[in-house]
This record gives structure tokens, sequence and C-alpha cells, in this order.
């Protein structure tokens, strides 16, 4: 059964094996074929990776998998076995005895994927007693307990009792594997487990979820739209383009040699880490005007050594939340970002990097002057705008932009993209609707998007094209100095390495100064002039971006270096190694 | 938790307040604002023989010839330590909570609406359960079965009885279920402590009506919630899990759904047992309500403004419970605080 260029070294029978599978989705404008003859099988204690973009057809066959196609409009065609049960044909009641026992799913957002009005310890439990109906409950929370334990949830026995909202994301994505192995299932199925985490808990994630393979014994699919995340994890790889399989064979092959045009371009939009700046803005730049990629780089731009004024002078800045305390009220100082100094000068590209709560948020909001900060100063162009009231603050406006995170959320639905992009210039004082549209329009096609578009609502756009737009309606008042908060997280690599270009573009072209706020430092690293690392609310390195790369300093910034995801997968297991050794030397509860 | 409390409790003393003093600035302000001189006021309020005596007499008690802060005080000072009146010679003690003397009986009207209490009481809380139970299960099932025949039937009629008042649904209710068909004795309130039987059979008739109209509202609510919830990631979740279709509704998908219904339910609590005015109208059920009609068309100001007071003290206070409620219902609420 196993095809000869797999190279598996299981000769056992597959536990997951899947023929021809066809997925359709009917609407009113035809069917949507979102998987068309798909196969491919998984060996016990095998792992398998599904890479592909959104829209490939890769969480629609996880969904098939386990029997959760039932109850929507899908019709599936083909043959579904999962331990010996055909998921297709099967009764309700044989997949639901399937599903949990056989087969268990971690999803994607670990946010919303627990259930918030009971604790995680309610929820292990009813797992396990629903396919051990004669355990008692007392056996089950022991159950519970040990595998919370086994995940690396610290004091288990006493974290049984608290609800989801009590842990961060990446604890929550513990207790959902958590919740999958409960019943020690012979697959473990992960869709997207670490798209929400940072790039250090995704390491985290990725090292717990190799470990418990090879510990249990359990079979893994992975499904990603990051060949670099699966790289480490899996032998072998599947690679999907909609609803087809382009790519199939053992994951050296496939990223040492891949056959598809298709795997060539995912593996090209990967960001890498060992990519400098120079070389990466020679390639742009040569792509750009269609010559071949020079050998030798630029020589790195002389940024604020020339003696001009910073355009940005930020020192000592802090910034003070009250934290409400417990019974009596008393509250507690926390200072999100805590004595942070830097200087930015035109044209050069700041980029900031750390996990979540290190504050690198918090200092771009306060840059924007969006927050006031506690203490410190901030000096731009010149004028101090550390204090400046909001009314004095409005025409400086004009100068800082910003963009956000999440393109789902950041544009307003109600509004068309042309009335998002224009209502900046309307709220800086232009009456003029002709000359606003007309600016929009030049814009809406300078960020790859038609002029024709400035009807349509955000809805009409995917991820990467919003993104766009919310580039756009930043631009639209030629503004100086560019914040980008994780402009990038939330996309797929291949949509990520375009808007990625588009910004390099859109800096040479508009003279702009960036801050790029990332927790991602191959994307960071690609993109900036120089680097500061947070941690904790406060810088603990900083310099050119190629020394900071090729010789961290603090251990922190060498932490953040050995999570982050290389294609080539021997070394990814050997970053998997010294992961392990830093984390050695650390208590459990450090683990995040 | 403790402080939580207490921030609720001073928040509800102060809510009881203001609605205090809406009702004095309705009652005494809005006349004087109309042109209404202290005699033609006090007039309005003596009956229907007013001699000149009689006209003074009701100035002295009710204030009406002091500065308006001044009433004000005295009316708030009456409720919460009682006050005394002097009818010609005699004076008497008007214990806390006092809203004064009906115009027309001269009963003290705490007492008064004391006595009404239990049928209201009995009125209110019987429907409650019914509407709160059959809403939420219509609204279970149409959700689950969204677009079938039953989800659309029950969505028709939850409109209907959103749209049909209670004297219309009342009187149909009477000529059908109690004359035509006989199948409900009709509407009369026996104590509980004297025949429980007798008090649930001579109470089903009203309760079926009063609950008709709030359970469609709650059918639609809890529809909608249920579908809202039936789509996020933790059912689906709960799915993967291997749990029976029914545990995943009854257990993951109702619970998010009926946080947001406990809202309205306190709401609604409150508001029926400060007197279901049409329902015990229509039925003659001698409750708050029907007190407060009978004072309405008689102009019988002290017994309007202690109703209104109690009907408020009742949704305040079932507010407070609902927000009390809340942390237990939803976890994340604690964290919030």
């Amino acid at each position: 059964m196993t095809t000869p260029e797999t190279g598996n070294r299981n000769d056992a029978l597959p536990v997951v094996s899947v023929r021809d599978l066809s997925i359709t989705f009917p609407t009113a404008d035809g069917d949507v074929h979102a998987v068309k003859n798909l196969s491919f099988e998984v060996a016990q204690g095998g792992a398998l990776g599904v890479v592909g973009e959104s829209g490939s057809g890769k969480s629609v066959t996880s969904l098939a998998l386990m029997g959760l196609h039932r109850g929507t409009r899908a019709r599936i065609s083909g043959e579904i076995r999962i331990a010996g049960t055909d998921v297709v044909t099967a009764d309700d009641r044989t997949i639901r005895a399937m599903r949990g026992n056989d087969i268990a799913m971690v999803f994607q957002d670990p946010m919303s994927s627990l259930h918030p009005q009971y604790t995680i310890g309610n929820q292990l439990v009813e797992a396990y007693l629903t396919h051990r109906p004669g355990a008692g409950k007392a056996e089950a929370r022991r159950r519970a307990v040990e595998v919370l334990d086994r995940v690396g949830i610290p004091e288990p026995a006493r974290r049984i009792n608290s609800y989801p909202h009590e842990f961060s994301g990446g604890m929550r994505q513990r207790v959902l594997i958590a919740m999958g192995l409960v019943c020690e299932p012979k697959v473990l199925l992960a869709d997207e487990p670490t798209t929400a985490l940072d790039v250090t808990v995704q390491a985290q994630i990725l090292d717990l979820l190799d470990e418990l393979r090879r510990d249990l014994g359990m079979a893994l699919i992975l499904v990603s739209h990051d060949l670099a995340v699966v790289a480490g994890s899996v032998d072998e790889v599947l690679v999907m383009r909609k609803g087809e399989a382009v790519e199939r064979g053992d994951v050296r092959r496939v990223l040492g040699s891949p056959q598809h045009p298709y795997t060539r371009q995912l593996l090209a939009a990967v960001p890498r880490v060992e990519v400098t700046r120079a070389q990466r803005r020679a390639q742009l730049r040569a792509e750009r005007e269609g010559r071949p990629v020079p050998v030798a780089a630029e020589p790195p731009r002389p940024a604020g050594q020339t003696g001009e004024e910073p355009l940005l002078v930020v020192r000592d800045v802090r910034q003070r939340f009250r934290i409400r305390g417990g019974l009596f009220g008393s509250s507690t100082d926390f200072y999100a970002v805590d004595g942070v100094s830097f200087d930015l000068y035109r044209g050069e590209t700041l980029g900031v990097v750390g996990e979540s709560g290190s504050g690198k948020s918090t200092l771009s909001r306060m840059v924007m002057r969006l927050l006031e900060p506690t203490e410190g100063s901030i000096v731009f162009q010149g004028r101090d705008i550390t204090h400046l009231p909001e009314r004095k603050m409005r025409p400086l406006r004009r100068d800082i932009q910003m963009v956000f995170q999440n393109p789902y959320s950041s544009l307003n639905p109600r509004m068309t993209v042309g009335e998002s992009i224009g209502a900046p210039l309307r709220i800086q004082g232009e009456r003029n609707s002709k000359l606003i549209r007309s600016r929009v329009q030049e814009l809406l096609e300078r960020v790859g998007l038609e002029p024709s578009h400035y009807n349509r609502f955000p809805h009409a756009f995917s991820g990467g094209q919003r993104q766009r737009i919310a580039i756009a309606r930043a631009l639209i008042l030629r503004p100086k100095l560019v914040i980008c908060d994780e402009p990038v997280s939330a996309l797929d690599v291949s949509t990520q390495d375009q808007v990625l270009r588009l910004l390099a573009e859109l800096q040479e072209d508009f003279d702009l100064t960036l801050i790029f706020v990332a927790h991602d430092l191959a994307v960071v690293r690609q993109i900036s002039d120089r680097v500061l690392v947070m941690c904790k609310g406060k810088i603990v390195e900083t310099g050119d971006s190629d020394e900071v790369y090729e010789n961290p300093q603090h251990p922190y910034t060498r932490q953040l270096l050995a999570a982050a995801p290389v294609l080539d997968p021997d070394e990814a297991r050997a970053h998997r190694a010294e992961r392990a050794r830093l984390r050695g030397g650390q208590p459990q509860a450090e683990a995040v | 938790m403790l402080r939580y409390i207490l921030r609720r409790l001073g928040a509800s003393v102060v809510l009881l307040l203001v609605v205090t003093l809406m009702t004095f600035v309705i009652f005494y302000v809005v006349p004087r604002l109309a042109g209404r001189t202290t005699e033609q006021l006090a007039t309005m309020y003596v009956g229907r023989a007013p001699t000149e005596a009689a006209i003074q007499a009701t100035i002295q008690r009710l204030n009406l010839d002091q500065p308006l802060v001044l009433q004000f005080w005295e009316f708030v000072k009456g409720i919460v330590v009682g006050a005394e009146y002097t009818f010609g010679n005699d004076v008497v003690q008007c214990s806390a909570p006092c809203f004064g003397y009906s115009f027309q009986t001269y009963q003290e009207v705490f007492p008064a609406i004391l006595d009404r209490l239990p049928v209201t009481f009995s009125l209110g809380l019987g429907a409650a359960v019914l509407w709160l139970l059959g809403g939420v299960a219509v609204g279970v099932v149409s959700a689950v079965k969204k677009g079938s025949i039953f989800d659309r039937i029950s969505m028709g009629l939850a409109l209907a009885a959103v749209s049909l008042p209670i004297f219309f649904t009342g009187q149909l209710a009477l000529a059908f279920l109690v004359h035509d068909w006989d199948l409900f004795p009709n509407a009369r309130y026996t104590p509980f402590t004297e025949d429980p039987v007798a008090w649930a059979s001579g109470l089903m008739l009203p309760w079926l009506t009063l609950a008709f109209l709030h359970a469609a509202q709650y059918a639609r609510q809890t529809r909608a919630g249920m579908l809202e919830t039936m789509g996020e990631d933790y059912i689906r979740t709960a799915r993967a899990k291997g749990l029976k279709e029914s545990r995943v509704i009854l257990k993951h998908a109702l619970r998010p759904a009926l946080t947001p219904i406990l809202t309205i339910f306190g709401l609604d609590v409150g508001m029926v047992l400060g007197g279901a005015v049409l329902t015990e109208q229509v039925y003659s059920l001698n409750g708050i309500g029907r007190y407060a009609v009978t004072a309405i068309v008689q102009s019988d100001l002290p017994v309007i403004l202690g109703v209104t007071l109690f009907g408020a003290f009742f949704i305040v206070l079932c507010n407070l419970a609902v927000d009390l409620l809340y942390p237990l219902v939803d976890p994340r609420v604690r964290a919030a605080r």
C-alpha cells in the first residue's frame, strides 16, 4: 500500500488511509470542488505534513478525517479509513466512538477552542468518560492530571480547576493537546496548531508534538501553511494547491529538490533567518528591474552615521498600567514598557522583536501617541510630543501612520475600501471629493489592487489584499514614519512574502522611515537595518541587524533565534536539540 | 467579591433614589410647570367634594405649600423613617415605608400593597417558570432544527405572540379554553396555604396567557443565541471529542446562549412582580397591577406613587440578583472585575 517514492520505513498497516477523496460544496453558483482526488496514508507512528495556503483544501480534509463534515453541506466521495473505521460510510455512533479515541484533533486557535465557561478539568474529564464510560470520576481526574503533566502544564493538580481564560495562548494549546491525548489515540491531527502563537511558543508546541509522537508511538498529521513549520517534525510532506496534491514525498526530498513549481514557489516565500538585509534588498531590486540577482551584495547603509538629525528620538519611556488587585482592591503597578530608548534616522527601518507581552505593541502605540508615556520623552522631528494634547497632536498625525496586525478587524466592514483609505484625508481637512477619489485610486493601483475596487467592501478581499488596503490607508497622507505592528503575522507565508515585497518597494518610492514590529525573526531581519530585541518591557539587545543575527549576545536573543523555524529538516532537528539544551537549565514553570 | 457585592448594592440604592426623584418630579413638578396653582393641585387630589377645608388639609398633608426640595425631602423621609399625618384633630402614625394614604379609601398604601402581593407573586413567578422553560425549549429545538417545519411554525407563532396584546389573547383564552371547551376553570385566586390544587388550577389560565407573551421573546432570543454559539470553535472541539450531539447542544452550546437570557429574565421577573397590569385586569385578579389601574383611574396619587416605586424596587432587586449571579454563570466576568 505504501507508494515506493515515500521511502517509508514502516511496513505496518497504515492507521490513516485516504483514497481518491473528493469534497464538494454545492453553492448557488455551482459546485465548489474543495478537494479533488486526494490520496495519502500515514503509517502507525508516522508523521505527515500537509502544506498549502488558505483555500488549498487542507482544513476541509482535516475535518473530513474526523468525520466533522457531517451535518454540513459538504458532499464527499472516495474512501477515508482511520484505524479500521470507514469514515465515509460508518454510522454516527461509530464515528463518535472514533473521535477522540482513535484520532484526536488540535485546532488552530487555542483562544477560542476551549469552552470559556467550564474548567479545563471538566472538559478533560468529559473527554475521558465519553470513551471510558466504565471509569469513575476519580479515575478520569487522575488521568486528566497525568496528561496535563505530560504536556508540561506546571502544577497540574491545582491548575486542573482553572478556567481557560486563566491560561496564556501557548498553555491553552497544551491543554488542547492534553485533551487529545487523554484517550491515547492512534493519530493526532494538528491543524495549524501554532499559527496563532509566537515563534518561541510555536517551537515549544512543535517540540512537544514531536516528543509525544515518539514517546507514545502516535501517528501525527501536521497541517500548516508554512513549510518551515513542518520541516523538522514530519517524515513525509504533502503539498496541496486548490484541492489537489501537487507533490508528495519524503520531507528531505521535497524540501531539498522540489519537483513541482508550486512547491518551489512556496519554498521561496518562506522568510529565512540566514538571508541578510543587503542580500534581500539586492534580490528585490534586481527582480524589480528584471535583472538577474547580482552575486555581490551592496554595502550596508550608513544609517545615522552622517551626523544628520534623527527623525525620532525616544528616551527612557515607560508605560505604566494599573492592575486592580484582589479582595481589598489594592492595585499594583505594571510597566509594559520599562525604560526604552532609541534613535531613528530618516529612511531607516527599525525592527522591534519580542514575544507577546514583551511590550512591543505598547511601545508602538506610545510612538503613535495613542498612549501617553508615563515617563520619558518622545521627540519627533525635533518637537517633543510626549505629552502633546490630542488637539495639537492631530496635525502631526499626518506624518506618523500605522498598519495594524489584524487585517480582518482593522477595516470598518461597513465602509467601502475607498472611503476607508480616503478617510484620513477627509479628517485632515480635504474637502474635494474628486481629488480624494483620484488620490485613493492612484494608491490602490500602487499597492497592487484595481482602482475599480474603490466601491467594494472589505469582506470581498482576502487577508493579503486587506493588508494592502491598510497599507494604502497609512500612506494616503504621505507620512514620514510608518509603524507596522505585526503586519504579516496573520497571513500565509506566500501572501506574507508579497506584502513584505510591497513594503520594501513603497519604502523606496515614498522615502519612508519604518518601525517594523514582529515576533518573527526572519521577517524582521529581511526588512530591518537595525533591530531592538525586547523582553518584559526592556531592550535586551540592540544593534545592526546582521550583527544581532550572526552574533547574538544576550541569551534571550539566542533563545529566539533557536526557536525560528528552518527549512532544512536536519538543521531543524539540531535546533530542537539546542532548544532542549537551553530549556534544560530552566524550571518548567517558565515554559509558556 | 465582597467589594463587588457592596459596589452593586450601593449602585442599586442610588438607582432607587433616582427613580424616586423622577417619579416625584412627574407627579409634583410637571403639573406646576403646566401652570397649575397649589390650590388646583390640591383640588385634584381631594376627590369629588372639594371643600375649602379639605383642600387646605391636603396642602398640609402633601406639603404642597413648601419649597420643592423640602417636599421631596419629606417624601423620602416618609419612605425611610415613616411620617405623621394630621386629619383634623387626629394625628395618625404612618410607619416606614410610608407612601401615605389613599385619597379614596383612606387606607395606608403600603399595607394595601402587601395585601395584594401574594396574588401578584403567585401569578408572576408561576408564569416566569412556564415562559422560561417553554421559551428556551422551543428556542433550542428551533435552532437545532433550523429551517424545519417546527422552526417555521414556532417562530411564526412567536412573532404573533409578541405582537398580540394580552387583553386580546386573554379574551380569546377565556372564550375558547374556559367557555367553549371547558378545559380550565375561570381564573380565581386561592391562597396556596389554603388549597394548593385550587391555587394552581385557578391561576393556570393567567399563567398561560402571561407566559405565552414572554415565552415568544425567549424562544426567539434562545434560538438566535444558540445559532451563534453552535458556530463557535469550542463546539467543534466538543464534537471532535466524540460527544453525543445532545450533550454538545445541552452542555456546550446552551450555557453560553443562556447567559444573555439571564439578563432579560431578571428584568422581566422584576417587571411582573411590580404588577402584571393587563393580566390582572383581564382576569380580575386583585393584585398590585389592578390596584395601580384603579388608582390611576381615580387619580389616587399616593397609591400611584407607591405602586410605581414598589415596581421599581423589584426591577432593581432582580437586576441586582442577576449581577450577583453573573460571575457564577460566566467565570470570565470574575476575572474582568
